[in-house]
């Protein structure tokens, strides 16, 4: 499941209104992500968007797009993660399709559409991380380090009083973040009261 | 003009019937309520609003994709800037005040909730305060710049990148507020308090991701070109 706050925009150029629409559709059926499209009925002015709005991931029609603009477009100063899609709705060779990172077929079911997405989108942790790393539960480290953060305490002054490095209380302060969906200090506080891991005291 | 689901030659009751949100943005138009049986152009043009930059606002909000083509074309930047400068009224002035109030009662109403009083007004002061100082640097910097634009009046050292990317901070502490509530705050047999505030937070979260989208997809596409143009007719 990812995570609230991880909304990917998706910029999808096709002149069909049908395809368009019928793809926003389906995009927003996909479960476990939060998917943002934005529709441009060509390539036209393509450039002009991919830098304005950085979209993450850009689906195009390989019909309307050689294979220069493709490399062009993989230039650009937008959002170098963006992810390069072919919406093929014809028969394309597979030499044109592999230089798209993924390619989204006229009769791929929304299921299929889905582990497309994963593919390029699937966490890179291993197995194995995942399994000890799910759920909301903290371990007894990271509510010793959210305590700690609460209580107004800097990354390096947990890290002395924890004989731990800079590097690794920031990366515990990220799990927090992620295991409880709540980033910002103030909001930790709230959680911190509420769950009885700190007194009001102990902070005034 | 955006075209869409809205047309100009509708009934304005039609609308709000098919599409009760968009009466937020009716009003931050300045339209008021009692329409009779006018059309969206006639209610438009006797309060003086653009009527082809309302109907592309209702029919932008109105949809949960966007499409791009000239949706800004033929957009009065003027009538736009109004009705986000009467949006930031609405939050800072009306709604955030109103939330403030509701979250007060509902934690006084549970014993327990009232120890977190403080700590909660303080989180939520803060979120309000990133908003505001959000919107007011737009009020003071970023919209007097584009009104002087439509003078033709181009400052060095300005462009449109004095909208600043900030609106993700924005949404996020709105998130933490919901999540803290949703998933963690212990409440007790009868909530009514509590969820009633959760919409109202949940509904003024998607309220003001509407108007970001707005500065987003409209607004700043729209002050780009006006930018081109002026620069091309000084050549």
């Amino acid at each position: 499941m990812k995570a609230e706050e991880n909304l990917l925009k998706v910029l999808i150029a096709e002149p069909s209104d049908i395809l368009r629409s019928g793809l926003s559709a389906v995009l927003n059926r996909i479960p476990g992500y939060r998917l943002q499209p934005i529709e441009t009925n060509g390539t036209e002015g393509l450039e002009h968007l991919l830098t304005l709005h950085k979209p993450d991931l850009l689906v195009v029609n390989p019909a309307f797009w050689s294979v220069s603009d493709l490399e062009h477009a993989r230039a650009l100063p937008a959002n170098p993660e963006m992810k390069i899609v072919a919406l093929a709705s014809a028969a394309y060779s597979d030499s044109l399709l592999a230089r798209y990172d993924e390619v989204i077929g006229m009769h791929d079911s929304t299921e299929q559409i889905k582990q497309r997405l994963d593919r390029l989108y699937a966490p890179p942790e291993s197995p194995a991380d995942d399994a000890a790393d799910s759920g909301e539960q903290l371990s007894d480290r990271e509510k010793e380090i959210l305590v700690l953060v609460v209580k107004g305490h800097t990354n390096k002054e947990i890290a002395q009083q924890l004989y731990l490095s800079t590097h690794t209380v920031i990366t515990h302060r990220r799990n927090i973040a992620r295991k409880l969906e709540i980033h910002s200090t103030s909001g930790l506080t709230v959680y911190a009261l509420v769950n009885k891991l700190v007194e009001l005291e102990d902070f005034k | 003009m955006l075209q869409g689901k809205y047309a100009a030659y509708q009934r304005m009751n039609d609308i709000i019937a098919d599409n009760p949100t968009l009466l937020l943005a009716v009003s931050r138009f300045g339209l008021p309520l009692g329409f009779h049986n006018r059309t969206v152009r006639e209610v438009c043009e006797a309060h003086g609003v653009d009527t082809d930059t309302f109907v592309t606002v209702i029919n932008f909000l109105a949809e949960r994709d966007y499409g791009l083509d000239n949706g800004h074309a033929g957009l009065r930047l003027d009538c736009l800037i109004g009705f986000l400068r009467n949006g930031h009224r609405y939050f800072l002035d009306f709604k955030l005040p109103d939330i403030r109030a509701k979250l007060v009662r509902a934690i006084e109403a549970n014993e327990a909730g009232a120890a977190y009083r403080d700590v909660f007004l303080r989180f939520f002061d803060e979120y309000v305060e990133e908003v505001d100082s959000h919107m007011r640097y737009e009020d003071e910097v970023a919209f007097p710049y584009v009104l002087g634009l439509l003078q033709g009046h181009k400052p060095a050292g300005y462009d449109v990148h004095v909208f600043e990317e900030r609106h993700n901070q924005i949404d996020q502490k709105m998130l933490d507020l919901k999540n803290i509530l949703i998933k963690y705050y212990p409440s007790e047999g009868n909530s009514f308090l509590l969820t009633d505030l959760l919409i109202d937070i949940l509904g003024c979260g998607a309220e003001l991701t509407g108007h970001n989208r707005v500065e987003d997809y409209l607004l700043i596409p729209a002050v780009e070109s006006l930018e081109q143009s002026i620069i091309n007719a000084k050549r």
